[in-house]
């Protein structure tokens, strides 16, 4: 479905991804994972559009989408969340949900001048569908908040909450575990299996929560300097002497079994 | 009080309502620009002059010293003022759009201060600093207070027309979306959103309101040279007003507008009446306190007098 083709991206004198190749099966949900600075932010960046890589190529349902802008990569199914969270900090948690959605009419300003009938029609629809996201988020008792005064935790379910609103066909989630609450990881882990069961939506995840990408991933692509250093099902990876090398100073630890 | 007295007095009670009138329609504008999208438009000027001229141009008799005119009814003025003005911010948004909010501020001053330095050397169509004059005031044939009654009203009606429309249309997907794009560019793009041709959306939607008044007041004084084009009475007395009423919020531009100009023309009555070698220096005083005076109301109230709102689900801001 994805296919990244000996991607490289350069920032100076550093190169942070170095001729990266990998495979994103359809209805997948494979894991991403390395020692930080491995540059698997970087290369969900050059995906996604946010950045223009210094070479190689990137394969979408069979089309190049090599370095088309953010915007038009959403439409044809790329919805992406970030590490750091990026809400609209200004506006309510329930306006965050709101915005994501295409084919919104109101969004032209004719329209939500002159057809205010049909505008509000989709609107309400899509109130409904993000009231259920923030249920299934448990941000119910958030919803009128401005999104900036959330924890850190919170707002990275907000995040995931976005990908939620978009229907994408492949959602990228740049570390979807860190800083949520414990007890709240295991429900996470759950939506994201069921979005991949019922919904078909296909995931990478970059994360450093093994038992997290044990439970959902298959397969795991590890990344190291920039490149691809393995590919396998967790079993493989964590049997793999290479890896936990990769990761002697970075701060996870792989158990080996 | 005697009655000659009074009758002045509601003249300039009616002066200020207009001049009010014509700044809050400014103040909405830079309110879509600034309060809505994050766009930095310290060029508020060059638009308000181009709107100006425009207007004066299309509806003066045919003259000698400056282009035209053409003799249409005001009305047509006025549309022909937002037409060109939105043709111009369209142009400026496609070279300028791409940059971050203070190197904006910095183009949109230059392109400002271009316009105008055009509209005052290009003496063949403006009449250079002798400016346009007999420009034609609505309800002419009215006898005067009426006459000045009916542009206030005038005025006022269009206020409050574009005050509905912009209000709606902020509290539609539109206005939610031109937030966040002020709030995350990245992450409206991330969510699909077309970054730059909705910036330039709103900077054009902005500029014509700069334009529309700039040809009120065009009207209004009868007269526009490049004296009435300042940029102290124009981008940077709209600034404080929407900073001090409240950037955001729509009732916060035209309640600043209202303000500051009560404030600004009440502070040149009080400096008129000082020696006159003392009232140069009072201008510059005039401004020095207009900044003063938004420090005190930023220290009480952080988002301006009526802060942003955003919409709740019990109900809507
Ligand atoms: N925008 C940037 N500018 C300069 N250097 C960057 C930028 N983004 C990432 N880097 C550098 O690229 C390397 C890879 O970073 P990143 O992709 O964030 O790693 P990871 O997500 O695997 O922890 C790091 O050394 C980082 O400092
Ligand atoms: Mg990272």
């Amino acid at each position: 479905m994805l296919t990244v083709d000996s991607i490289s991206k350069r920032f100076g004198g550093l190169t942070a991804v170095n001729s990266c190749s990998f495979t994103i099966e359809a209805q997948s949900i494979t894991g991403l994972i390395g020692p930080n600075g491995a540059g698997k932010t970087t290369i969900f960046n050059v995906i996604a559009g946010a950045m223009k890589p210094d070479g190689g190529r990137i394969q979408f349902q069979g089309a190049d989408i090599t370095g088309r802008p953010a915007h038009k990569l959403f439409h044809l199914g790329i919805m992406r969340t970030f590490q750091i969270p990026q809400e609209f900090g200004a506006m309510s948690v329930l306006e965050n949900l709101m915005l994501v959605p295409a084919e919104q009419a109101g969004e032209n300003l004719f329209h939500a001048l002159l057809s205010t009938k049909k505008v509000s029609l989709r609107d309400k629809e899509i109130r409904e569908r993000a009231i259920d996201v923030l249920e299934f988020l448990r941000l119910t008792h958030v919803i009128d908040e401005l999104a900036g005064n959330l924890s850190g935790g919170q707002k990275k379910l907000l995040e995931l909450g976005r990908a939620m609103m978009a229907d994408p066909d492949i959602v990228l989630l740049d570390e979807p575990g860190a800083g949520v609450n414990p007890t709240l990881l295991g429900d996470l882990a759950e939506m994201i299996e069921r979005l991949n069961r019922e919904r078909h939506y296909t995931f990478c995840i970059i994360e450093h929560n093994m038992d997290m990408i044990a439970r959902l991933c298959d397969p795991v692509i590890v990344m190291v300097e920039g490149a691809v250093l393995m590919q396998g099902d967790m079993e493989t990876v964590r049997a793999d002497p290479r890896v936990l090398d990769a990761y002697l100073g970075g701060d996870v630890y792989v158990a080996p079994n | 009080m005697d009655s000659a007295q009074a009758y002045g007095y509601m003249l300039y009670f009616v002066s200020l309502m207009t001049m009010g009138g014509i700044y809050a329609i400014m103040c909405l504008g830079l309110n879509i620009q600034w309060g809505f999208t994050g766009l930095f438009n310290a060029g508020i000027a060059g638009f308000f002059a181009i709107g100006a001229y425009v207007s004066a141009i299309l509806t003066t008799a045919e003259s000698a010293s400056h282009l035209g005119g053409y003799d249409l009814p005001i009305a047509l003025g006025l549309v022909g003022a937002m037409v060109v003005t939105a043709v111009i911010a369209w142009l400026v948004g496609l070279l300028c759009i791409r940059l971050r909010s203070d190197y904006l501020a910095i183009a949109t001053i230059g392109i400002g201060e271009i316009f105008r330095l055009i509209l005052k050397n290009e003496i063949w169509a403006t009449n250079g600093a002798r400016g346009i004059a007999k420009i034609p005031l609505p309800f002419e044939t009215l006898s005067e207070p009426w006459n000045k009654i009916g542009f206030m009203l005038l005025v006022l009606a269009v206020v409050a027309v574009f005050y509905f429309v912009i209000e709606r249309a902020r509290l539609a997907p539109w206005g939610r979306l031109m937030t966040g794009i002020r709030e995350n560019e990245q992450s409206a793009r991330a969510a699909g959103k077309n970054v730059e041709r909705f910036r330039i959306e709103a900077f054009v939607c902005g500029s014509v309101l700069m334009g529309l008044a700039g040809g009120l007041m065009a009207h209004y004084i009868k007269f526009i040279g490049p004296g009435a084009t300042e940029p102290l009475t124009t981008t940077f007395l709209v600034w404080v007003m929407l900073i001090a009423g409240g950037s955001g919020n729509n009732r916060g531009a035209v309640l600043g507008a209202f303000l500051l100009w009560g404030i600004w023309s009440f502070s040149e009555v009080l400096t008129g009446r000082l020696p006159a070698e003392l009232a140069v220096k009072a201008a510059y005083f005039r401004i020095f306190l207009i900044g003063l005076l938004l420090q005190v109301v930023l220290q009480r109230y952080a988002g301006g007098i009526l802060p942003e709102r955003r919409p709740t689900t019990n109900k809507v801001a």
